[in-house]
């Protein structure tokens, strides 16, 4: 039996109200899953709650098989990275400072960086392609340089489950093809669970290996793309008059 | 400590020195004018200008703004508005600095402003509100100190006046104990926490997804900036610029970011402002020049060069 990473009971997620209610499902080392669903369905709300930025409202979220709120804000930082989708704005920081960043969690008060440290980030720099931007300033990169530059950041942290808030968004169509094989190759190279939200369906259904839909009438599903597909819920959310509004 | 950080700190032992020696005595040891005055206004220069900045530094990252300072945010002004509260309102007190009584009211100020600041910020205002904010915060303070010196005894208000130029002078061989303790008390807690600041340059979410804990930091990060602006508030009178250009100077000269290269940088770049200052009002005698007239003359110039090479910077 394989453990699962996320296990997700009956929870419900939100700011102040509960913004969507009955969600449920696992993730599985070493695979992809994509979030799907409308603008403002409330992906961020449960990708931020999944990684604790937010609480959960109801039910049960285990990490691990640990429920979420045993875990110290250190502990949590070790199992869980994140990129999220505001822009930084950082004056003068070079791209290997902002990867170690990511090694925080694991240093002493100081901040001091120990060998494993420069062996983690060298061994991150070339796993995502960007060992020649190491000296460059973070500020002067294009979009699509900045997100691999963060989720090198993300993965400095050695996380079990790597979460991504619309990583595609900024990128331009043959960035974002690159962007997906590169997740995919961290996913079965690296055996890290992934959990991105994204709205490109037709360029992430073929390498995923899950879809959580979140839907306009309120209803989580979740299951292979294929499975999804078959069922017509793509159709009945992303494409129907029902979803697009005309009628 | 990079070459260049050696070359301020250089710099400060030069003009610290230049202004020991200066004037119509020279350096005489034996001189109760270089004791007494002259020495005391140079670490009360130091300590001062160094703690402003640093605040400063604090306050943008904390609040990721970088037209954030003691200034621009209202803290000067809500600690001002305590102490002119303390100074002119609590008759049968002793009014001079030395009073603790002060030193906690002019905290008590400088916090007040921070938790509303907080509260702004908890309800998701943009970063150009938050400074419109501080600024209406100055003037609803300076409002308030109006109406307390319309029901003041002359005596009380010459006090207050006197103090509220801002003067890097007031603070007396007797008075510098406390406030050399009272200085070491809000910049060392700092040095123990560069790490956390530093993981807070992101963003504070980024921070709490690298196990910073929020609650521990925001009550530190607020704590520390309260006491140091506080700190100079009561000494010295509120006191402009030096808080929110320093850490642009800092930036713009080392061009780096990380915080134990800037932190040192910072400090001697606000120490060295202030002993600009205070040369430029020892060099010229008998124009008695306001501190913050100074300061104002180095400082908007700064600020508007800095906004007009950003080329992004989102509300």
């Amino acid at each position: 039996m394989t453990t699962n990473i996320l296990e997700l009971e009956h929870i419900t997620i939100g700011f102040k109200n509960s913004l969507f209610e009955n969600i449920s499902a696992t993730i599985q080392p070493g695979t992809i899953t994509a979030l799907m669903g409308l603008n403002g369905i409330g992906k961020s709300c449960l990708l931020k709650t999944i990684s604790r930025l937010l609480d959960v409202q109801k039910g049960n979220l285990k990490v691990l098989g640990k429920d979420i709120n045993q875990y110290s804000d250190l502990e949590m930082a070790k199992v869980i990275a994140v990129v999220l989708t505001q822009k930084i704005h950082v004056d003068f920081m070079r791209v290997d400072e902002l990867i170690y960043l990511g090694r925080s969690p694991y240093t002493n008060w100081l901040g001091d960086y120990q060998k494993i440290d420069h062996d983690i980030v060298e061994e991150v720099l070339k796993l995502i392609g960007i060992v020649e931007l190491k000296n460059l300033l973070f500020s002067e990169l294009s979009d699509g340089q900045k997100q691999k530059v963060l989720i090198a950041r993300a993965l400095a942290q050695k996380p079990t489950l790597l979460i991504l808030d619309e990583p595609t968004t900024y990128l331009d169509i043959p960035s974002k093809i690159e962007l997906i094989n590169l997740l995919k190759k961290i996913a079965i190279n690296n055996n890290i669970a992934i959990l991105m939200s994204t709205h490109d369906l037709d360029l992430i259904e073929k390498e995923v290996d899950q879809i959580w839909l979140m839907g306009n009438d309120k209803t989580f599903h979740n299951g292979s793309p294929e499975s999804l597909r078959s069922s017509g819920l793509f159709f009945k959310y992303f494409y129907s008059s029902e979803s697009l509004n005309l009628n | 400590m990079n070459s260049k950080n050696l070359l301020l700190f250089i710099f400060v032992l030069l003009l610290m020195s230049f202004l020991l020696v200066y004037g119509e005595t020279g350096l005489n040891l034996n001189s109760t004018l270089v004791w007494q005055l002259r020495l005391p206004k140079v670490i009360v220069c130091l300590l001062a200008g160094g703690m402003l900045a640093i605040s400063g530094l604090l306050m943008q990252i904390f609040f990721q703004n970088p037209l954030a300072g003691p200034d621009t945010l209202g803290v000067s002004s809500g600690s001002s508005l305590f102490v002119a509260f303390w100074m002119m309102a609590s008759v049968g007190f002793s009014q001079t600095i030395t009073d603790w009584g002060m030193s906690v009211m002019s905290f008590v100020g400088a916090l007040a402003v921070f938790c509303l600041l907080l509260f702004f910020i908890h309800k998701k205002m943009s970063r150009i509100s938050l400074i419109i904010t501080g600024l209406l915060i100055s003037s609803f303070t300076s409002s308030g100190i109006s109406v307390l010196v319309n029901m003041s005894q002359t005596l009380q208000v010459k006090n207050y006046l006197a103090w509220s130029m801002g003067s890097f002078r007031n603070v007396t061989i007797g008075e510098m104990p406390k406030f050399i303790f009272l200085s070491l008390v809000s910049i060392v807690p700092v040095l123990f926490f560069l790490k956390s600041i530093n993981q807070y340059l992101l963003s504070e979410s980024y921070a709490k997804s690298m196990g910073v804990n929020i609650l521990r930091t925001r009550i530190l990060f607020i704590t520390i900036a309260a006491m140091q602006i506080s700190v100079v508030t009561l000494f010295c009178g509120p006191i402009g610029f030096i808080g929110i250009i320093s850490p642009h100077l800092a930036r713009l000269i080392l061009k780096k970011s990380q915080l134990k290269i800037l932190f040192p940088a910072v400090f001697f770049i606000g120490a060295i402002l202030a002993l600009i200052t205070e040369l430029f009002i020892v060099l010229t005698p008998g124009w008695s020049l306001p501190v913050n007239a100074i300061l104002g003359l180095i400082g908007a110039p700064v600020i508007v060069t800095y906004l007009y090479h950003q080329k992004e910077w989102s509300v």
